[in-house]
């Protein structure tokens, strides 16, 4: 499996197939058995600024503002002056639509506003790779599919590659530039499905009929993959 | 770009929901205070009737002749003495339980290996009553404040230290994945995680650790000292003096209140991000 700069991929599967294994090898953070995953060219070692991740919990720091928990990243990884991480802290704010609550407390903030600004420190690094492993699954329908909106808007305004594990077929299809179904069997990749549609996407496009068909394409792949052995998978970007 | 409420007006919007009378009560002043100094002066009057009907005012001192007490403690130059000792007493031991029990604390949680060899010792000396060390520490260390020291860093120490531990280790692991995940090293982690989010448990460990260091500083006097409030007062017990031990045990008593209400401060400045529950 290989990723292009600049394209978004879900990834689905049933649960225990693997699908949050692999991204947190890609992360970094366990080891690999089998293959390789490299980053441009080089072997992933460990974790790193140059690929963020986004998880299913907020797990935002409570004692830190909103504004905080956003600089948070580029404190940790970089040099850069305190003024100018504000800045672009200010700036993604104001991207994911939060910009008047950075001085508040997480513990202030509905889940929907907390996970934006989930995004928001994931992208203040401005990572390679956007790591994202079931970030909406917590969070109420309606929310969802403005968030889904909202990340595709961010992805595009950043030019973001990332790399997106749901169990939501609806959501993979809405979201990706390929959809790539895991089969039970763990770490293999049973199909790979193009999604043609153009961005920007909007809310019309769920309710047509071809989408409708594409997520009944992804879901007979899913389906029926539990009989079939499925073709191993090199991940390489 | 903010939106901070000030404390002032939430006490209005309060008022106003419940529909004050005609006389509002001054900002200082709420439902819940009123109630609690009324009890107190309930208590008090009820305080000197007793006092009143008794026949010998050797048992029971009224409030008069306390505050008697007090006038004449503070206008002979001796008490001076006795508050500064004890203070003394009670601000070093406390600072030492501090610098000992703090990176302690932070260590046994954070190594478990260091956590794992510690705990026997940490044990038994917690379940012992440690205040029963006090004529071994006066054998060691004298008669004078060296003793008075080490038994209030005793008592006090282990509060702090064993919420602190505890904090470290009720860590959110969310927090340190997350950490991890932007390449903490293990300085950033503990700086940026560990330390945050075990202040609260700190703060509630320095709170404890008060009370236990004012036990520590009564009874090491009791024990044997040249100055200090609880000297004083068992000099006055000897003596009958009833009204002086009770303007002693009330030194005490606003010793811990006022370092609890100092600490309390602290600990909502640096937990500002809880949920405020009280």
């Amino acid at each position: 499996m290989e990723l292009k700069r600049g394209e978004f991929i879900s990834l689905v599967g049933p649960s225990g197939c693997g699908k949050t294994t692999f991204l947190n090898a890609v992360a970094g953070f366990v080891p690999i058995s089998d293959g390789t995953l490299q980053l441009d060219g080089r072997n992933i070692p460990g974790p790193g600024p140059d690929r963020a991740m986004v998880f299913q919990q907020p797990n935002l720091l409570p004692w830190r503002t909103v504004l905080a928990n956003v600089t948070y990243g580029l404190e940790l990884s970089t040099n850069m002056p305190k003024s100018e991480q504000r800045d672009r802290a200010h700036e993604l704010l104001d991207l994911v639509g939060l910009g008047d609550v950075a001085h508040q407390y997480p513990v202030n903030l509905s889940g929907g506003m907390q996970s934006r600004v989930n995004l928001a420190r994931a992208l203040a690094v401005e990572p390679e790779l956007l790591l994202l492993d079931e970030p909406f699954a917590a969070i109420d329908a309606q929310t969802r599919e403005v968030l889904q909106v909202e990340l595709l808007r961010v992805c595009a305004a950043r030019d973001v590659t990332a790399l997106f594990v749901t169990h939501d077929i609806a959501e993979a299809a809405f979201l990706a530039d390929r959809v790539c179904v895991f089969g039970p069997r763990p770490g293999k990749i049973v199909k790979e499905i193009e999604v043609p549609w153009e961005r920007p996407r909007t809310q019309d496009l769920r309710r047509s009929r071809e989408f409708l068909e594409k997520c009944d394409e992804i879901a007979d792949v899913l389906y029926s993959s539990k009989s079939a052995a499925g073709s191993s998978a090199q991940e390489e970007h | 770009m903010s939106t901070t409420t000030t404390s002032g007006s939430t006490v209005e919007s309060k008022a106003d929901r419940k529909g004050t009378p005609e006389r509002a009560l001054p900002s200082w002043l709420n439902e819940q205070k009123l109630w609690g100094i009324g009890a107190v002066v309930v208590a008090i009057i009820l305080w000197a009737v007793a006092a009143g009907i008794q026949h010998k005012k050797l048992l029971l001192p009224g409030p008069a002749d306390v505050i008697q007490a007090f006038a004449d403690l503070f206008s002979s130059g001796d008490i001076w003495i006795d508050l500064w000792t004890s203070t003394q007493e009670l601000l070093v031991g406390l600072a030492l339980a501090v610098l000992i029990g703090l990176p302690l604390g932070l260590l046994i949680g954070w190594y478990r290996r260091v956590g794992w060899a510690l705990d026997p010792f940490i044990n038994f000396l917690y379940a012992t009553p440690r205040i029963a060390l006090t004529p071994l520490l006066i054998i060691w260390l004298g008669i004078g404040s060296t003793s008075k020291f080490a038994i209030v860093f005793l008592m006090a120490v282990f509060p702090i230290l064993i919420n602190t531990a505890q904090g470290v280790h009720a860590l959110d692991q969310g927090a340190v994945r997350v950490a991890k995940c932007f390449g903490a090293n293990d300085f950033q982690l503990f700086r940026t995680v560990a330390l945050p989010g075990t202040v609260p448990f700190i703060a509630s460990g320095m709170r404890l650790a008060v009370g236990q260091a004012l036990i520590g500083v009564f009874v090491a006097e009791l024990a044997g000292a040249e100055h200090g409030v609880g000297m004083m007062m068992s000099t006055a017990g000897q003596q009958f003096q009833t009204p002086k031990v009770f303007a002693g045990l009330f030194l005490f008593a606003f010793a811990g209140v006022a370092v609890t209400v100092l600490l309390r401060r602290v600990e909502q400045h640096f937990a500002a991000w809880r949920p405020q529950s009280h």
